[in-house]
């Protein structure tokens, strides 16, 4: 095996192709491993799980918003003393809202989207052996596990799981005897976070250091595909905000266990009165929160958005519409995503200024996300495309990010917000821009990517079955949550059918619990064909999509160290699609080509015999187009 | 597929000396969440009359004297290294070592002062929250100067062996780079607290 040419960036990986020989024990193989590929699969199949028990969750309290007052044998039987007479104990149905929005929003979207296709793609892509640091790789995915296991075994907790809401809020969450769930479930929530944090920061940092060290020869920033770009700006998102929730974390754990009052002031507890607590601010810790949960936000989006591009432009079989204009608005939202915490805040009583100073800053972000969507929708237009499941999930996220952003723009409008705040429409507009575009970015890029995962392919009709309920489930459930918000429902709320003005909201909620079921159900389709192909699958061949991207130039066997030879130069960008002067529709990135084509601007061979062939002087050439402008001339 | 030369990295910016930097990006955050809150309530105090001002201890004041001298001795390991002078390595980097331990006693020295002027951890009254803050800053650090020492024990192993010469940069370079981060750190936040 050559691989004497690479330079010392590279010599520890390619000890990993030179014994490649050597197979590794079982433990180290499918355990321990410290092969990106391979964590790649335990970040997707631990995802997957957590998703699955997440959206069990959802549709547990969906039903009891649908039938309140009704009873359900099975709920006994499932949840034991949780729901007594087959009804879910209040305090369960805000552990369960609690559970559901934190497995989803960290340990799916960002640990299981992130997590999986940051270390499936980026030494692919950039045409390394694997991750800077393969040890700290394989860490962050045990602490991404046992954060997994702590937070779930708040489930066995006598007194419940957290219940203060994905954002624990103190004083409930900082208060031991606050409500059952603000007890032990709270603490292991602390510390569940605590270690995801550590993971996502051990992730992060080797996902930066592994793009811009450790890029194969030729594969200069501008030629990077989208989604390391997007993968890029994730990490260092992550690496600036994780750190600031971890000091929040720890001044919680404080205030509940050490006596401080960071977040406490002026308590009064029934049952046991007045406490000592005072001086504290909990608005401090919403402040620290919104540090981190705004840019969690992008950290969640950007890497659907990433493979999205990349889908598209591949089953559009055309150049991404403005490679530059794409990387410039993943770089203006991910600035953008640290000066705008502040809109989640507007009514903590903040000073009317600084609430327009952060109203103003948010509305800009619909600035690069208009441009993101213009694009994807430029490079849809005359595509010659292809309608994979993946390239219908991407398609599937533009249509949800330009519906849930548009209710964005209302929620960043501090006026309009007070009056939205902690209802329905909240609920809608996130569930849209953030958890539905995010996971159809995810199934995108799992039936996109799965091929080069496990060398075998998905079945194509269960997948577009698979978008299709789902795509249509997801709108049933959360396009009429706009007009519960708009008429004033408030979220988190137990039981509507002891508020007679919400009454009328009864079928509504009745309609979109069916519609959840649905889509619900319509995950087991995904789930027997994921399964299904791993070991059952047709087999792959090596670039199934007729992709350009490097990591497709690897043998559908996996390898320690990816490449068996040495690792690919890079000629041109990912996206030479359908060039006129090639017989082929694609370009690979790797292949040695007919000198260097201009990116994105069309045949440089074209551009060439224009410029040649013109004989005129440019002051000619200038007033004449007002001729043919004014039609005074023929073309 | 070509299988031409990968990658002109300069060496001395490895991927592993990348990582510490990157590390010492995402402390840098958690101090700047501690100090920021630390403003933040030191507004809402002073404006409630609830903010108790006081003298850090004296210990604090030595242990930066402390970490500026294990910072010296740290860059002569270094430059030692360097020089491929590799027989001074060792024991220079047990003398920071040293520093590192002396340091971490006259913090700790420095917290005991504190208790015993009755600014505790946990307050009673809502003014002591400043001593909770100090606490929190000088804990944070401490802990971070503990990684320091166990990076600088691995240090004064491999250059035991002489694993660490001109050649072999690297991880002398994470050593001398993280330790002269916590020092700096230190200075700052210790002034940080005194003009707050």
């Amino acid at each position: 095996m050559s691989t004497e040419t690479l330079t010392a960036t590279h010599t520890h990986h390619d000890e990993h192709a030179h014994h490649e020989h050597h197979e590794p024990s079982f433990i180290r193989k499918y355990v321990f491993s410290t092969d990106h590929k391979m964590i790649s699969k335990q970040f997707l199949i631990t995802g997957i799980i957590m998703g699955c028990l997440g959206m069990l969750m959802s549709l547990l309290f969906r039903i009891q918003l649908a039938w309140p007052d009704e009873s359900f044998g099975f709920l006994e039987t499932l949840l034991g003393r949780w729901a007594k007479d087959g009804k879910i104990d209040p305090n369960y149905y805000m552990a369960l809202v609690t559970i559901h929005g934190t497995i989803m929003v960290f340990y799916v979207l960002t640990a299981g989207l992130s997590g999986t296709f940051s270390n499936l793609l980026i030494p692919l892509q950039v045409g390394a052996r694997d991750m800077a640091s393969p040890f700290m790789n394989m860490l962050s995915y045990w602490f991404f596990f046992l954060s997994s296991v702590v937070l779930l075994s708040s489930f066995a907790v006598e007194t419940g799981p957290a219940s203060s809401g994905w954002t624990v809020y103190p004083p409930l969450s900082a208060l031991q005897k606050a409500m059952p769930g603000s007890g032990l479930g709270t603490t292991l929530w602390l510390v569940a976070i605590i270690l995801f944090i550590v993971s996502a920061l051990l992730g992060g940092i080797n996902y930066i250091v592994t793009v811009l060290n450790m890029r194969t020869k030729g594969m200069s920033m501008n030629r990077l595909p989208l989604t390391i770009w997007a993968f890029l700006l994730t990490a260092v998102l992550g690496l600036l905000s994780f750190p600031v929730l971890l000091g929040a974390g720890l001044f919680l754990i404080f205030d509940r266990s050490f006596g401080t009052s960071f977040y406490l002031s002026d308590i009064y507890l029934n049952g046991i009165g007045a406490l000592t607590n005072s001086g504290g601010s909990p608005i401090m810790y919403q402040h620290l929160f919104w540090f981190l949960g705004h840019p969690e936000v992008y950290i969640i989006l950007l890497p659907a958005l990433g493979i999205t591009s990349e889908v598209i432009a591949t089953n559009a079989r055309k150049p991404i519409f403005g490679y530059s204009a794409m990387v410039i608005s993943l770089l203006s939202i991910a600035v953008l995503s640290f000066i705008v915490w502040g809109h989640h805040m507007f009514i903590t009583g903040m000073n009317p200024f600084l609430g327009t100073v952060f109203m103003y800053v948010t509305l800009i972000i619909a600035v690069p996300s208009a441009v993101k969507t213009f694009n994807y929708l430029a490079t849809l237009w005359k595509g010659n495309i292809r309608f994979t499941p993946a390239m219908l999930f991407a398609i599937g996220l533009v249509s949800f990010f330009i519906s849930g952003g548009l209710t964005g723009i209302y929620l960043g409008n501090a006026a309009l917000d007070v009056q939205l705040h902690d209802s329905y429409f909240v609920v809608a507009h996130f569930h849209l821009v953030m958890g539905s575009a995010a996971i159809f970015g995810m199934f995108s890029g799992i039936y996109h990517w799965f091929p080069k995962m496990f060398g075998r392919m998905m079945n194509s009709t269960l997948g577009s079955l698979h978008f299709w309920l789902t795509f249509a489930s997801a709108y049933m459930v959360f396009f009429p949550m706009h007009f519960m918000g708009l008429a004033g429902v408030p979220r988190r709320y137990y039981q509507f059918s002891l508020i007679p003005e919400f009454g009328i909201w009864m079928n509504v909620n009745i309609f979109i619990t069916v519609a959840a079921i649905l889509g619900g159900a319509a995950q087991i389709l995904f789930l027997y064909n994921f399964f299904r192909s791993i070991f059952k699958g047709k087999p792959a061949t090596q670039n199934p999509w007729e992709s350009n991207t490097i990591e497709w130039s690897t043998p559908v066997k996996h390898l320690h160290g990816n490449w068996p030879g040495a690792i690919p130069t890079v000629y041109r960008g990912p996206h030479e699609y359908s060039r006129p002067d090639r017989e082929l529709d694609y370009f690979p990135q790797h292949e040695v080509g007919n000198g260097e084509p201009v990116h994105y601007e069309g045949p440089a061979e074209v551009q060439k015999t224009y410029a040649t062939d013109n004989k005129e002087s440019a002051s000619k050439v200038f007033f004449s187009s007002f001729a043919h402008l004014f039609m005074l001339r023929k073309a | 597929m070509s299988t031409s030369t990968v990658n002109n990295t300069p060496k001395e910016f490895s991927p592993k000396t990348f990582i510490i930097w990157l590390f010492i990006v995402a402390s840098t955050m958690l101090f700047l969440a501690f100090c920021s809150a630390y403003f933040v309530h030191q507004g809402d105090g002073v404006r409630n009359n609830a903010w108790l001002k006081f003298d850090l201890p004296f210990e604090f004041w030595i242990s930066a004297g402390i970490v500026i001298v294990s910072s010296i001795f740290m860059q002569m390991a270094y430059r030692a290294a360097l020089r491929d002078d590799i027989y001074k390595v060792p024991s220079l980097l047990t003398v920071t070592l040293i520093c590192g331990i002396a340091f971490c006693i006259s913090q700790y020295y420095g917290w005991l002062n504190l208790m015993d002027r009755g600014l505790f951890f946990s307050n009673k009254e809502p003014a002591e929250i400043s001593a909770s803050f100090v606490y929190v800053i000088s804990a944070a650090h401490f802990a971070h100067i503990i990684g320091g020492l166990v990076l600088l024990t691995v240090g004064i192993i491999r250059a035991s062996r002489l694993q660490i010469h001109k050649k072999n940069m690297v991880f002398i370079n994470i050593c001398k780079t993280y330790w002269h981060f916590l020092g700096i750190l230190w200075i700052l936040l210790l002034l940080f607290l005194y003009f707050a």
